[in-house]
């Protein structure tokens, strides 16, 4: 069963109500040139990446830009239409004061099985006790899974300032059994999210990045300059996830730019299927 | 007197044939025109419109030729952040393979119908999919 462990579901025609709605996404993802498109033609797509499931992930920008991307009510919603493909996060402003209530309802009543978080987007650091370190707890205590997008994003509105993996290791320490995922790699900070990775057993990579030249050109330099193939077969072969970050870049295009990094068929295996079934908690599926 | 139709056609595969002959017969018969030419035009930059045999063999053997004038890999420019759309160029090969399909293919139309030469099909060759594609058909004569 493979996995893609990061996509956004923004622009699919079933979940777009009104022009408004796709401006302000376009607007605040910051991808203004897509084709609406329907589950129909993603789930082609998806088919034709050699993909089986893939997590989709939405974005509560309240406090920054006055709304969501999608809400959490349309992500149960979104799963509901496709059970056996689409696996749906949720996110939370940690900037509200409904935080900790809306993170309980994310979870116990929808149902969703990760959350998601920018601090770029969302303009908070990720390592702050007093705002953050409820919200872990409950995720700790529930087993749900994060996404943090670290490092490099593209969303018009964010900022590196909170954007360095660093910031996740006091919390990849105070809560051992809170599994998260750096994003992105973590670009450019790649050796430090390989840090975090390697020394904490919770913390965990996806691939999701592409920043300079074709996903094969980029996925060579990161995973030939930046580190080496064996870094990841000898001592993360267990950590790395595969993400693609679709609709910013097709699935397939990511899928082949993964196959073509020069790692050993086992890592692939792990990265494709094996991770993201641990990191999801999908063991029984 | 020129009708103009517009076909979606929703593809599956990155790289895919898709045989049209039936298609444009359809829309020429609706069309009511006797006597007459029809265009198959497509509206993208990453799709082709050609003619050929339509056998399996040969679709198979032109799709490796594509990829064999345009192969995967190379040092194309058009990879990279684009600002205007938000999002990577990576599709490189698929404009470039495009370009030597060119984006129509005519034929003439006699007592209402397509006039083909006997092993003759149309088709729309996908190149950066899976996508909805949009051809339009345009019929013109008496």
């Amino acid at each position: 069963m493979i996995i893609d462990v990061h996509a956004h579901p923004y622009f699919l025609k079933e979940m777009c109500g009104s022009e408004e709605q796709v401006k302000f996404r376009r607007d605040n993802f910051g991808l203004y040139k897509i084709a609406l498109q329907d589950i129909d033609l993603f789930k082609r797509q998806i088919a034709a990446a050699g993909i089986d499931k893939v997590v989709l992930l939405p974005l509560d920008l309240s406090s920054t830009a006055g709304g969501t991307l999608m809400s959490n009510h349309d992500m149960k919603y979104l799963e509901d239409l496709a059970p056996d493909t689409f696996i749906c996060f949720g996110s939370i402003d940690p900037n509200s004061k409904t935080a900790l209530s809306d993170l309980r309802t994310l979870i116990k009543d929808f149902g969703l099985k990760g959350i998601n978080f920018n601090p770029s987007s969302q303009h908070f650091f990720p390592n702050d006790k007093a705002i953050l370190y409820p919200v872990y707890e409950i995720a700790q205590k529930y087993n749900v899974p994060i996404c943090f997008h670290m490092g490099m994003s593209w969303e018009p509105n964010s900022l590196l300032q909170y954007a360095n993996p660093l910031l996740l290791e006091n919390v990849a320490k105070d809560f051992p059994d809170l599994k998260f995922s750096i994003s992105h790699f973590g670009w450019p900070w790649v050796v430090e999210s390989c840090i975090l990775a390697m020394k904490y057993t919770n913390v965990y990579i996806d691939t999701s990045m592409l920043y300079f030249d074709s996903p094969r050109e980029f996925f060579k330099y990161v995973f030939s300059s930046q580190i080496q193939p064996s870094w990841i077969d000898r001592s993360l072969s267990n950590k790395v996830l595969f993400g693609s970050n679709y609709p910013r870049i097709e699935q397939l295009r990511m899928r082949e730019a993964l196959e073509y990094a020069g790692f050993r068929e086992e890592t692939l295996h792990k990265i494709l299927e094996l991770n993201p079934i641990r990191f999801l908690n999908l063991q029984g599926e | 007197m020129t009708k103009i139709y517009s076909k979606a056609i929703k593809t599956s595969q990155s790289i895919q044939m898709i045989r049209m002959g039936n298609i444009v017969s359809d829309i020429v018969q609706e069309s009511s025109i006797q006597t007459g030419v029809v265009n198959i035009i497509t509206l993208h930059t990453t799709t082709g419109i050609t003619v050929n045999e339509g056998l399996d063999c040969l679709e198979l053997d032109i799709v490796d030729l594509l990829k064999k004038l345009v192969p995967d890999e190379g040092p194309y420019v058009h990879a990279h952040f684009l600002p205007s759309y938000g999002r990577t160029s990576a599709n490189a090969t698929s404009h470039l393979r495009g370009l030597l399909l060119g984006n129509n293919a005519i034929f003439p139309i006699q007592n209402g119908k397509v006039l083909f030469g006997g092993a003759q099909e149309i088709y729309l060759v996908e190149l950066d999919g899976p996508q909805e594609r949009k051809i339009s058909i345009v019929v013109s004569g008496d």
